[in-house]
């Protein structure tokens, strides 16, 4: 048995800084492991909606997953779930113990993410908090999958946990699963929440053997060295920006319910080494679910900072100490109780990054690079399997692909901005083996990334035909409000929504797909749009356009028209007399 | 007259060669030219000839079978020198291969590139076509496109063709089709075919499988050919084989055609040397190798004898899903750089100096601190070692470098600063050897380390102590044990096929048809004269899971039967429990796939021998005396040097002390103690131990 230290005077040596900083990051990508490999869910096994962290006792971000799936939008949010767990239950936490919580106006994002929070004791000492947030699929709510965009207040979004004691000293509270399970849809969410339970576990039992190789005390003071060396690194990058004010403003279509171009702005105040996010501004709290919460909010903005530094410092507590957040009261990104939030984590969390994304277009503009998803809410589809007769309900993570944008010096790519690049599209395989439709295109679409010196990502164009009836949700957005280039680069191509594809009911929808109906032979098609460009597309050199031409990136008429390059008749060359004609010619005429 | 068996380890700086048959094994090296495989080899042949006194026409003539590990398909991922691959696909699906499933390895840095890709966009090309996922036809073939298209893919300059298609692995027969019409159409094209080379659900990871094997294919194939060509006129007669990423071998004939199960192929043989010699030379079963290289770490669990085999990876951040040993590699080797950053942070690689311009030390511009120079500054290595055999070490650079660009600016004193260096990627490389033990579900206490690689040895030790592991294993020759591992690999052939259904309920009939014909595809590669051994797996999970555990199907005969799945089902319960930490016993287990691994037996096996058959110990004297700095709280200790070249069989000494090989180094830190058994292989102990 190990005795812990009493806690050093002084903090432990560098190294040894560095080597427990590195365990604990090791700590949570073994939970997130486990997670992908044991859950039942495509969305956590093929999906990867699932993120995994260690907090202290102080509720701090002490380490979170590098390796492995993660998502920034879970982890800002985090630490609020197990400052509400350590609030709730202070003094009442005890070895063995399991915590559980998603209300978002207890530290939750929304409410399908479920946070699963277990202590590591030491003697008796509370240490770390190793912790899972992870999307289940459906957690009550109007409707299925607990996207419910007609819910005006949060009891219609699904069930509301406040922290509850899942585990009490190591032995499952049966009452409470059983409750839970009772309230959802689905006959997986037990499975799921083993699946978190093992990843936690996994994330004590790694714990305990850092503590006892090392000592309390030491630990504690390398998480502090830690933080603090993400203080001084964050403070140096601010530093070396120009003082001053930027503005930002990012927009998202509508609520659902008739309130349209809702605004989120962003003023960044840079004074020396210090930095503040200010979101006054932003529109008041709106009537339907695209209000976000506290944590969300929080979330989005680090990820939109952390994207503008040195990748390389660790994300951890130095971010919630070096950057300074206002948030408008009673708005739409710090709504208050008992607004509904449910889309929060993607729209209107995606317009919060985009937001002070722009803004840093006038500090770092090379590098400013919205990471924004705009999908609006995950699009649900449900009914009856043809096979089982019970509920099927897919997220569709297939078809998210879209909105990458251009950075200085390279085109976009990859189908997807770089904050989702660990949550994995569901293979086509798997989702027709699965759910009653055929994907029968999953392509990208030509002239639809950012005209720009560095192009933006084509968008995709998903359809999927029907087998079986079926009920489809969603909310449409970035129709008027795609992405938006930089530096004078065009913004990405808007997403359309068309329903009812191949039947006489095929229509665009324009704001919400709720409860839409489709039948055997019908589908639905979604152009998700490409991502904003970089720099003036008339400096794009002509060769590299071409070749998008040759690759189907851009088409030869989107050639002359976005980019000014004229090419031969064969199409194989570049017309470079044309071109040069063409180029200076509109240069000028833009120039007057 | 005397027959003889040759191994060959092409690695990337000397090619390793091994000659079995005279009286004892004959190991030598050559240097590796860049680029010009083939010429290695032939000159290691030589070289092994003239040792014996014979023309290299004599030596081949009586060759029975020459194995080799090549690294020719690595080489083309790396450095993108692979063919120009065209591709057909299902209508609609033609960027899978560009989306890769949306990954992005760097979540927070815009600036990341773009992977290489492995067909450019223009290539890649759709035909009307479809089979659901019941593996029903709902939309047939159209030929006349395909026809189109591999004529206009030829006509672009594509060098190889690759074919996936939504759901062949339910039904090849478009698959199939279209293979035949690309042939009518191009006589002779290098083609790949997804259900063929991975009949698995999952277009991904199947398709970029299938499109990796088209372009290292060409390359591959026409290596090997013109290396076995140049063989057969200098007189060999006898099988040629190549070491495959799963330790079995392949004809060199066709081992082309399946190029994508070649990318292990150098770092495989070394982990099948582990895994044939060491069980039987020592009394370790469980082991995990690691092979410390000037930039990367690689790292392999062998658990009762068997390397752990992995249904694929990334490589040159494409998905291979081929089963290959679970060889994990990390960023860290002797040339990775450390640096600080802002935050007083230090860090170790991934960035590494590689072997130009090299650590510091190497004296040929290289300003960036490395783990060499801090190895060199410490003692570890020999500051009178030349590098390349004729530049000598410059500690004088080492030092520079860490007291410029970490001592002071991290503020510790020069030793500390290097032993920080260490000490982070001392840490790197346990973690690492974590995520192939802890995190599968083994206790790494129960395993012995074996190092190899120039570095290994340096630093395992480190590794043991911090795992609670009591024995490091070091192969006195570790690219000749490379080589011979080789010699000792099953001639074997794996085959996939999908079935899904669960253990209580799935057609055992079914079963055992599928099986068969997978028997049959074995036949036709190894040969039906060949007393076959197969051994039959199916992929398991639990309902909703997409991540399968593959457990074997234990047969009596060759029929499946209701037991056999029952059975099957019982071993994906424990092992769900014992990787996963839980298990759903009640219940039903899904199969999503079967695999048959056929083998005949190998020529050849090591001989048993016990470590301990040398008639005595001995305490060898040390060369010399060296300070070697272990510890701050030791500071520098004066330390026994022993030349490797001094030492027989049955030496044995404390640490701390060093051992210096002609291409390797071995530490034996305090606490331990060092044998040298009659294997030529150094077992490295804690104090207290035996082996």
């Amino acid at each position: 048995m190990t005795r812990a230290f009493p806690t050093p005077a002084s903090p432990p040596d560098p190294i040894t800084v560095d080597v427990i900083r590195g365990f604990l990051e090791t700590v949570a990508d073994e939970m997130s492991l486990t997670m992908k490999r044991t859950a039942v869910t495509p969305i956590f096994s093929e999906s990867s909606d699932y993120s995994c962290a260690v907090m202290d006792d102080r509720s701090r971000l002490i380490a979170q997953a590098l390796r492995t799936a993660s998502l920034p939008v879970h982890m800002g949010a985090m630490k609020f779930s197990v400052e509400s767990v350590l609030s709730a239950f202070e003094g009442d936490v005890h070895d063995g113990d399991v915590f559980l919580v998603n209300d978002p106006y207890h530290g939750g994002s929304h409410i399908p993410d479920l946070t699963m929070v277990m202590p590591v004791h030491h003697d008796g000492e509370l240490v770390l908090f190793p912790a899972v947030r992870a999307h289940q699929m459906d957690t009550g709510a109007i409707t299925p999958g607990s996207y419910s965009p007609t819910a005006t207040e949060i009891w219609q979004e699904g069930l509301r946990l406040p922290p509850i004691r899942i585990c009490d000293r190591g032995r499952i509270r049966e009452d409470l699963v059983r409750m839970l399970e009772l309230n959802t849809r689905l006959p997986t969410f037990r499975g799921d929440l083993l699946a978190m339970l093992a990843a936690c576990r996994v994330g004590v039992r790694r714990i305990a053997e850092l503590v006892s190789k090392y000592g309390i005390g030491v630990i504690r003071t390398a998480c502090d060295e830690s933080i603090a060396r993400g203080v001084r690194r964050i403070r140096a990058e601010i530093e070396s920006w120009p003082d001053g004010d930027y503005e930002g403003e990012a927009f998202l279509d509508h609520d659902g319910m008739g309130t349209t171009d809702i605004n989120v702005r962003c003023t960044l105040r840079v004074r020396g080494d210090r930095l503040c996010v200010d979101l006054t501004g932003s529109h008041p709290q709106v009537r339907s679910y695209v209000n976000s919460s506290r944590a969300n909010t929080h979330s989005n903005v680090y990820l939109a900072v952390a994207t503008m530094l040195d990748p390389e410092i660790s994300k951890n507590e130095a971010f919630f100490e070096t950057i300074d957040l206002v948030l408008p009261a009673h708005s739409v990104v710090n709504a208050d109780a008992p607004a509904p939030v449910t889309a929060c984590t993607l729209n209107i969390g995606g317009e919060i990054a985009e937001a002070v994304a722009y803004a840093f277009e006038g500090i770092l503009p090379e590098r400013a690079y919205p990471q924004t998803l705009k999908i609006g809410a995950l699009v649900m589809a449900f009914g009856a399997h043809p096979e089982t007769g019970e509920l099927f309900l897919d997220a569709n993570m297939d078809s998210a692909a879209g909105w990458s944008s251009a950075v200085h010096g390279l085109d976009g790519w990859g189908g997807l901005p770089n904050h989702y690049g660990m949550s994995t599209l569901a293979n086509a395989e798997i989702v027709e083996m699965r759910f009653p439709y055929r994907i029968a295109e999953r392509e990208l679409v030509p002239d639809t990334g950012g005209a720009g010196r560095w192009r933006g990502c084509c968008g995709t164009r998903i359809v999927k035909q029907v087998d079986s009836p079926m009920l489809l949700n969603f909310s449409a957005i970035g129709r008027r409000w795609p992405v938006r280039g930089m530096a004078g680069g065009g913004d990405g191509s808007a997403n359309r929504w068309i329903v009812g594809c191949g039947t006489e009911a095929e229509r665009e929808e324009q704001a919400l797909g709720y409860l839409v109906p489709l039948v055997p032979g019908s589908g639905f098609s979604f152009q998700l749009g490409g991502g904003g460009g970089w720099g003036d597309p008339f400096e794009r050199d002509p060769d590299r356009v071409l070749d998008d031409v040759l690759d189907g990136y851009v088409s030869r008429e989107g050639a002359q028209r976005d980019y000014r390059v004229v090419l031969t008749l064969d199409g194989l060359r570049v017309d470079r007399e044309q071109t040069r004609a063409l180029r200076s010619r509109d240069r000028g005429e833009r120039a007057r | 007259m005397q027959r003889y068996e040759i191994g060959v380890d092409v690695g990337g700086t000397f090619t390793d060669i091994v000659v079995l048959g005279g009286e004892r094994p004959l190991s030598l090296k050559v240097p590796t030219a860049p680029g010009r495989q083939a010429e290695s080899v032939l000159d290691g042949i030589a070289k092994a000839a003239g040792t014996f006194g014979l023309a290299v026409s004599e030596l081949l003539a009586r060759t029975d079978r020459l194995v080799h590990g090549t690294t020719v398909a690595t080489n083309m991922m790396i450095e993108g020198s692979g063919a120009r691959v065209g591709m057909i696909t299902t209508a609609g699906f033609r960027d899978e291969l560009e989306y890769r499933r949306g990954r992005k390895e760097a979540i927070y840095d815009p600036t990341l590139e773009p992977p290489r890709p492995l067909v450019l966009r223009r290539h890649r090309t759709t035909v009307p076509e479809r089979i659901d996922a019941k593996g029903r036809v709902c939309l047939a073939l159209d030929e006349d496109a395909v026809r189109e298209r591999v004529r206009s893919l030829r006509a672009a300059g594509c060098e190889s063709l690759a074919i996936g298609f939504l759901f062949s692995f339910l039904d090849a027969s478009h698959e199939n089709r279209a293979a035949e019409i690309a042939n009518e159409e191009w006589p002779g094209v290098d083609l790949s075919v997804s259900s063929e080379i991975l009949p698995q659900v999952r277009e991904y990871e199947r398709f970029s499988t299938t499109a990796v094997n088209a372009y290292v294919g060409p390359g591959t194939a026409s290596y090997l050919a013109a290396l076995e060509r140049e063989l057969e006129e200098s007189g060999f007669e006898g099988e040629f084989l190549v070491v495959k990423s799963n330790g079995g071998v392949i004809d060199g004939r066709i081992a082309g055609q399946r190029a994508v199960s070649l990318l292990l192929s150098g770092p495989a043989g070394g982990v099948l040397a582990a895994a044939e010699i060491l069980p039987r030379r020592t009394r370790h079963g469980n082991l995990i190798t690691i092979d410390m290289g000037g930039t990367s770490y690689d790292i392999c669990l062998i658990a009762d004898g068997a390397p752990r085999i992995t249904a694929g990876t990334w490589i040159e951040r494409h998905a291979v899903a081929v089963p290959m040993f679970g060889i994990h590699t990390i960023g860290a080797g002797g040339g990775s750089i450390a640096r600080v950053d802002a935050g007083n942070g230090l860090h170790v690689g991934p960035a590494s100096a590689g072997s130009d311009p090299g650590p510091a030390c190497y004296g040929r511009g290289g300003r960036e601190p490395t783990v060499t120079d801090a190895n060199l500054l410490l003692g570890y290595l020999d500051p009178a070692a030349t590098f390349g055999g004729s530049v000598k070490l410059d500690v004088g650079a080492a030092r520079a470098a860490i007291r410029e660009r970490v001592a002071d600016r991290i503020g510790l004193g020069l030793e500390e600063a290097a032993y920080g260096i260490l000490r982070v990627v001392n840490a790197q490389m346990t973690h690492g050897i974590r995520v192939v033990s802890v995190q599968q579900g083994h206790d790494p206490r129960d395993f012995a380390l074996v190092a190899f690689g120039g570095n290994g040895a340096v630093h395992a030790g480190r590794q043991a102590e911090d795992l609670g592991i009591d024995t490091v294993l070091v192969p006195r020759a570790a690219g000749a044990f490379s080589a011979l591992g080789g010699l000792f690999a099953t001639p074997r052939a794996e085959h996939l096929a999908t079935f899904v259904g669960r253990c209580d309920t799935a057609d055992p009939d079914a079963l055992s048809a599928l099986r068969r014909a997978l028997c049959e595809k074995s036949r036709s590669l190894l040969g039906s004269d060949h007393d076959l051994h197969h051994e039959t797996r199916v992929a398991c999970h639990y309902a909703g899971q997409t991540s399968e555990i593959w457990v074997p199907l234990e047969l009596t005969g060759e029929r499946v039967d209701r037991r056999a799945l029952e059975g099957a089902a019982l071993r994906f319960h424990d092992a769900h429990e014992r990787e996963r930490s839980f298990a759903k016993r009640s219940e039903p287990v899904h199969v999503i796939g079967l695999e048959v691994t056929s083998s005949r037996p190998s020529p050849r096996t090591p001989a048993r021998g016990s470590s301990g058959s040398v008639a005595s110990d001995s305490k060898p004297a040390p060369a010399r005396h060296r300070d070697v700095y272990f510890s701050k709280e030791d500071g520098w200790v004066r330390t026994p040097i022993h030349e490797g070249a001094d030492l027989a069989p049955g030496a044995r000494f404390e640490g701390p002390a060093i051992v210096h090989e002609p291409d390797s180094t071995v530490v034996v830190y305090p606490g331990w103690s060092c044998r040298l058994d009659a294997s030529e292989i150094y077992h490295l102990e804690r104090s207290g131990v035996e082996s």
